[in-house]
């Protein structure tokens, strides 16, 4: 190899070895990976000594990573690398190198000239900015301080995360709104109201909204203004009541609601296959008025310490038969099984999902809901035959054992594939005796299986 | 230590040479997520050995493992940990090096991740050895900058 100071700089790179895909010419990092080749054999021992002056596009991929302090330290390293920092194109102020915990009470003045000054310094796009306040801070992101910082970001930002944490602040700044390329937006803490010129955020992907208070109207023009919307994810937000998606391109849907929602359908998400439903606190019956028709995967989490939680409550029978044919993967947590009407329930379900691979059903909740086990009937097993399902995970509290083998005997004796099936007792603190789980193994080893590969897992 | 040459049928293997001349075989779906390598077949042929000058064979065989994985769908951040959990931040950065070579992109994103993580914290005289930089600034620039952007000047740890 015979590197020439002649010639242009990309066949430079070619016979460095460099990918032309993605170089940055700076031309004194250039000269100096010319230098230490330049008397140098393609040979082992030596190309140790040979990286010591690493290519540009190499130090820009390091520098995308680095937390926000260690970036802007990069600047005492040499003159050269005085202002490298200041073409990366992500900035993110975020967790311990941010904020660490002794620095929790910074003064709000303090914090905010931090931001200002990288933002001042920077030089170039900036493609990704997030901004999260961490838990215990004093610090609030002020209308004030979007609007000095704003206008650094909007005309090329593609994600953007602004989040308080835990505190309720005044409507979001309609600047934020000017921020046109955006295709992941998360946002947190503020009060959210739609400007009225909103032309939408008409690449925007991937939406996430946490902690925020919606006015009237707000949600769903925000939600329409976005027409290639593929994922959302809505959590622990207030002011709306209904939740009726038509967004035809939504793929994914995780929504975290409280009690008062009153309604969710969902029918017109047409290409929606991949939904969580999780109640923060209790649910009303007949919340779900209808579900997408093409739906894949499906977790529905009822709320930790409700006695309310049923199941059968908010997804009606109808409801079963029209979207569950294509789900291929279940999670059903906080599930009470001691309650007959409930077990009765989970098995309408599986006989509804003809397609199913994967089951989960865990129950954290606390509720002791104090019934006698009803042995009286099993599950009536004929009519059903599982015949996709592969792998099942329950995870439950001890108490609540005697139920789930209910459940467990009837998914042995249907699934014809059944490859691995984990009953874990584990959860919470309270232990069944040693004669109790030898008793739950030897019923395990006797049931009937109609996959004569499942592996049955006990976990204590 | 040369690896076996992959047996199945179905997919085709490649042989690429590394600079200190040893040979190992790739399948051609893994190679494809090699851009460099990918570009050398188009130009050269798939018959033929593909020569690597600048990748070494005590890095394309942690490579060729990562490649794998990837074209099984089976990279998950447990592998990932443990594909660096044995490596020194002189060897990541000589395999980050050749991922770079090779314009293997997940492997180069994943690698910039961990590089980047080993550095969290580290003293300003560790990261300029890492990167072979040599201060040539001023005592008076210096503690100037470093009073100018004081906030990034906290919390560092100290070298083992």
């Amino acid at each position: 190899m015979n590197p020439s100071f002649c010639g242009n700089a990309s066949t430079q790179c070619i016979a460095a070895g460099i990918p032309i895909s993605h170089c940055r010419f700076s031309l004194s990092i250039v000269r100096s990976l010319y230098m230490s080749l330049f008397n140098k054999k393609a040979n082992q021992d030596d190309h140790i000594d040979r990286i010591s002056d690493l290519p540009s596009n190499v130090i820009d991929g390091i520098l995308e990573h680095l937390s926000i302090r260690d970036l802007v330290r990069t600047s005492i390293l040499s003159t050269n690398w005085r202002y490298m920092w200041t073409s990366v194109p992500t900035l993110k102020f975020q967790g311990r190198s941010f904020l660490p915990d002794d620095h929790l009470n910074y003064p709000s003045p303090v914090v905010s000239k931090i931001i200002t000054d990288v933002l001042m310094l920077h030089n170039g796009p900036i493609y990704k900015f997030n901004l999260l306040i961490p838990y215990g801070c004093s610090f609030e992101i002020t209308l004030e301080c979007l609007n000095t910082w704003i206008p650094f970001l909007s005309r090329n930002v593609k994600h953007l995360e602004l989040v308080n944490n835990g505190t309720y602040l005044d409507k979001m700044p309609y600047i934020v709104f000017s921020c046109k390329e955006l295709t992941k937006f998360r946002f947190g803490g503020f009060n959210l109201s739609i400007p009225p010129n909103f032309s939408g955020f008409k690449r925007l992907l991937n939406l996430q909204l946490q902690m925020v208070t919606f006015e009237s109207g707000a949600l769903e023009s925000l939600i329409s203004g976005c027409p290639l919307l593929e994922k959302l994810r809505i959590e622990y937000c207030h002011g709306f009541e209904y939740f009726h998606i038509s967004t035809p391109t939504l793929k994914v849907l995780s929504l975290v609601f409280d009690k008062n929602m009153k309604s969710i359908c969902l029918k017109k998400a047409q290409n929606l296959s991949d939904l969580t439903l999780m109640a923060n606190d209790g649910w009303v019956p007949g919340l779900i008025k209808s579900l997408p028709k093409n739906m894949q995967r499906f977790c529905c989490i009822a709320s930790f310490s409700d006695k309310k939680n049923v199941f059968a409550d908010i997804i009606p029978p109808t409801l079963l038969k029209s979207s569950f044919n294509s789900i291929k993967y279940l999670r059903l947590a906080n599930v009470i099984l001691n309650e007959r009407r409930e077990l009765l329930y989970i098995v309408s379900v599986l006989k509804s999902a003809p397609c199913l691979v994967e089951l989960d059903i865990q129950n954290y909740s606390l509720v002791d809901v104090a019934q006698p086990p009803d042995h009286s009937e099993e599950l009536e097993c004929r009519s059903c035959c599982l015949n996709q399902l592969k792998t099942v995970n329950i995870k439950i509290r001890a108490t609540s054992n005697q139920d789930a083998m209910s459940l467990i005997r009837f998914i042995l004796a249907t699934s014809t594939s059944l490859k691995t099936l984990t009953f874990d007792v584990g959860l919470g603190s309270q232990k069944l005796d040693a004669l109790v789980l030898l008793s739950i193994s030897q019923d395990l080893l006797l049931m009937k299986r109609a996959s004569q590969r499942a592996e049955v897992k006990f976990l204590h | 230590m040369a690896q076996e040459a992959s047996s199945s049928t179905s997919s085709k293997t490649i042989s690429l040479k590394t600079g200190d001349g040893e040979i190992f075989e790739i399948e051609a779906s893994a190679a494809k997520q090699m851009k460099t390598v990918q570009r050398l077949i188009d130009d050269l042929g798939d018959d033929i050995t593909i020569p690597l000058h600048n990748v070494f064979s005590k890095e394309l065989p942690k490579i060729i493992e990562y490649y794998k994985k990837d074209i099984t769908g089976e990279i998950t951040k447990d592998f990932e940990a443990e594909f660096v959990k044995d490596l020194n931040d002189d060897e990541v950065k000589v395999l980050f090096l050749a991922a770079n070579y090779l314009d293997a992109n997940k492997l180069f994103e994943f690698l910039s991740q961990n590089i980047a993580d080993r550095l969290e914290s580290k003293s300003v005289e560790y990261v300029r050895k890492y990167f072979g930089v040599e201060n040539d600034f001023t005592p008076e620039e210096e503690s100037k900058l470093r009073e100018e952007r004081a906030w990034s000047f906290r919390g560092i740890k100290e070298d083992e």
